[in-house]
């Protein structure tokens, strides 16, 4: 035994305390950085020292390593419920701006501009003689191809602009996915030297969080301190390599093409756009039938009746459906409207009032529903998508709440509790200085013994 | 439970958040007055106040019928009340044409007062209304229905009915299709006028008497007519009245914010985004640190 044996047990407790204190001071100072997980000294004690067989006395403290508090299962539930709610999140967000578009309620909305075309044929039909009452059935019927127009042009717009974000999000987990492999090989590397690389694993966490939340991906832990990542089976990132996610997408299936099986989007912001993109094909092809279906109607009954000129045949809309939707050519002329069932008489409107009953007429090709009434279940449709989403993602939003919290819990930094630790280090400190200065004094009157005078 | 410090701000903001958002809610319900903005605010409300809006542009439609077939058959009726009157000058004319005391002079005078009164008979068929809309073509409307020709008068309309609809499921004519029997008339007097000329006063007491009675109740029949589809016009315009007051009270149930319930809710919503207020202060003035006083 050394006789400066308590002098470095003391050292060797001021050196413990001085790291807690410095962990302690970490803590604090990441208090508001996102991601972080606090950390933790584990002190220990060190070897015994056998003054002999029969006595042996401790030798004081050390750190024994520093614990990065993270429950690895919850880490699991708050990916796999992010990646839900990034879903639901980017589902509402995309379906709330795609009602918008239908400007409904309201006087520019295509419901409106039914109700004005078809008030301007019953106009007709009491008024056939009347040019006024021809110019505004173009008038109203102008209005009506232009919005079903601009709304088919708007959701394809929309449309585009969804397809763009789904490919952003495809580039940015291709390239989180080539981050997570280089992480990977650097923290095998620091672990096979002994070190917890906290920082790197912090890093990494957030990485994989932000990958759940993209395209759904999930993470499975090795041995060795790396992690696998994959989606539907698909390995992104395995060891110190990374697979980059194919850009074809099939939003009919939900998925994006890959050779031998196409890799399936189950959640994450990518599977809400996707969701978005097909509820936003799914409204534009019930206005395109709403659109073909009152051309062809309105075509059949007007190319049935007598224009003033006493001319049957004319038609009254071009097009096909809602994205090319006008006024025919026939009709340039407001008299070439026909609105008489019989040539020759200018006061009979049998064929406007055929028109304005086909505001009430049902239509097989939209399943045994009028026009109006068609459009209104869309709208209807859109609207319950819309609200259907929010509620949902606002229930799922509570549920990652829950368990952000439960995280925060274990992993969060306590301010309360860093300062109660700061005490505590403190005193320690004090405590083991103390000794220090009891061992040195202890040596001072040692020495004065022997030294002469 | 163990509550980090982070956690404890984030929840903080996360409450006021939330209030702000309720209190903006409500604050532009007060303010717009509307309680569907988007259909996703009330999906099956909102399809149905899409219906309820169709009803009442239907209803304001056939509104605007019924003014115009009003029109046309008050101004039908009219020329039938005036043909009517001119048919009690007529009877008048004949009796005095049958009276046996009448000298030649008078009888000219009568001639001359039935010419006057068969040209008024034409004029009265070729009326119009609204420009050049002729009450009696029939669908022909635009033009004359009657034209004389070697003293004969033709009915050339086509006296078929004008129609209207005036509901979703009625549809009346609002002219007048009988008017053929105007020339048939017309040629009548033209007879009475031979009669009278010939001084025939047998045939002008009997026949032609007789005729121009049957006339007069005939076409006191027709404006009858007119009369009960004026009649049911007035109906249905007193029906779509408080149709339309009754929608409009179902699109403001629908659509239209209860101003009450939104300022009271508005109101809670403040204190309760007070409340979030104050915790907060309250949460962070509080913490361990405060109290570490030198060493």
């Amino acid at each position: 035994m050394s006789s400066f044996y308590g002098i470095e047990l003391g050292i060797r407790a001021l050196r413990a305390f001085q790291i807690g204190l410095d962990i302690t001071g970490h803590n604090v100072a990441n208090v508001n950085t996102p991601g972080y997980t606090r950390r933790r000294v584990v002190f220990a004690p060190t070897p015994d020292y056998a003054f002999s067989p029969r006595l042996r006395v401790g030798s004081g403290v050390m750190a024994q390593s520093i614990q990065r508090l993270r429950d690895m299962m919850l880490e699991q539930r708050i990916n796999g419920s992010s990646a839900d709610l990034a879903r639901l999140d980017s589902l509402r967000q995309q379906l709330q701006q795609i009602e918008s578009l239908f400007n409904e309620p309201g006087e520019l909305g295509l419901s409106a501009r039914l109700d004005a075309l078809f008030n301007a044929f019953e106009e007709l039909a009491t008024r056939p003689d009347s040019m006024a009452a021809r110019q505004s059935v173009i008038q109203a019927a102008s209005a009506l191809a232009d919005t079903f127009r601009s709304l088919h042009r708007n959701l394809t717009t929309q449309e585009s602009q969804l397809l763009q974000q789904a490919q952003a999000r495809i580039a940015e987990a291709n390239q989180l996915a080539a981050q997570l492999a280089q992480l990977n090989g650097q923290i095998r590397a620091a672990a096979a030297s002994g070190a917890e690389p906290g920082g790197l694993l912090d890093q990494r966490d957030q990485l994989i969080t932000r990958l759940s939340e993209l395209v759904g991906a999930r993470a499975q832990y090795a041995q060795d301190g790396t992690v696998l990542v994959s989606v539907d089976g698909y390995t992104l990132v395995q060891d110190n390599a990374s697979f980059q996610l194919p850009t074809t997408l099939d939003i009919a299936n939900r998925s994006l093409d890959n050779t031998p099986v196409d890799i399936r989007i189950q959640s994450g912001e990518l599977r809400g756009l996707m969701d978005a993109i097909a509820n936003l094909q799914s409204y534009r092809a019930d206005l395109n039938t709403l659109a073909n279906t009152l051309i062809t109607q309105v075509n059949a009954i007007h190319a049935s009746g007598y224009a003033l000129d006493g001319n049957t045949g004319y038609l009254f809309f071009d097009g096909t459906d809602a994205s090319n939707i006008t006024l025919h050519a026939d009709i340039s002329d407001p008299s070439h409207i026909a609105a008489a069932s019989v040539p020759d008489a200018p006061g009979n409107g049998g064929v406007a009032r055929a028109l304005a009953d086909l505001r009430t007429a049902a239509q097989g090709t939209l399943g045994g529903l009028s026009i109006p009434q068609f459009y209104r279940n869309l709208i209807g449709r859109v609207g319950n998508d819309a609200q259907v989403s929010k509620n949902r993602a606002e229930t799922q939003q509570l549920t990652v709440e829950h368990l952000l919290m439960l995280r925060e819990s274990v992993s969060g930094v306590s301010l309360d509790e860093e300062a109660a630790n700061l005490m505590k280090y403190q005193r320690s400190y004090q405590a083991a200085a103390k000794m220090l200065s009891t061992f040195d004094s202890l040596l001072e009157d040692m020495l004065q013994l022997v030294a002469p005078g | 439970m163990r509550i980090s410090t982070s956690w404890q701000f984030w929840q903080m903001g996360r409450a006021i958040e939330r209030s702000t958002d309720r209190l903006s809610r409500y604050q532009r319900q007060v303010a717009t007055g509307r309680r569907i903005e988007q259909p996703s605010d009330d999906p099956v409300g909102s399809v149905h106040a899409l219906a309820i809006r169709q009803s009442l542009q239907e209803i304001e439609q056939y509104g605007r019928n019924i003014r115009e077939a009003r029109l046309f058959l008050q101004s039908t009726e009219q020329a039938l009340a005036d043909i009517g009157s001119l048919l009690g000058e007529v009877r008048q004319l004949i009796t005095q044409g049958a009276n046996d005391t009448l000298d030649a002079n008078a009888r000219d005078a009568l001639i001359q007062q039935l010419r006057q009164l068969k040209e008024r008979l034409m004029q009265l068929g070729n009326q119009r209304v609204d420009g050049d809309r002729y009450l009696f073509s029939g669908q022909k409307l635009t033009t004359a229905p009657f034209t004389l020709a070697g003293g004969v008068l033709t009915y050339t309309g086509d006296g078929n009915p004008l129609l209207v609809n005036i509901a979703a499921d009625r549809t009346i004519s609002m002219n007048f299709t009988g008017a053929a029997r105007i020339a048939d008339l017309y040629n009548k007097l033209t007879e009475v006028e031979n009669h009278l000329l010939a001084d025939d006063k047998a045939t002008l007491s009997t026949v032609d008497l007789r005729d121009i009675e049957a006339f007069q109740s005939e076409f006191i029949r027709y404006r009858g007519e007119m009369g009960v589809r004026l009649r049911e016009l007035e109906n249905y315009e007193t029906l779509y009245a408080a149709r339309t007051e009754q929608l409009q009270g179902n699109l403001a149930a629908i659509e239209e914010v209860d101003l009450a319930e939104a300022i009271s809710q508005l109101r809670q919503q403040e204190l309760s985004y007070q409340a979030a207020l104050q915790v907060f202060t309250r949460v962070q003035a509080i913490n361990l640190f405060d109290f570490l006083r030198g060493g």
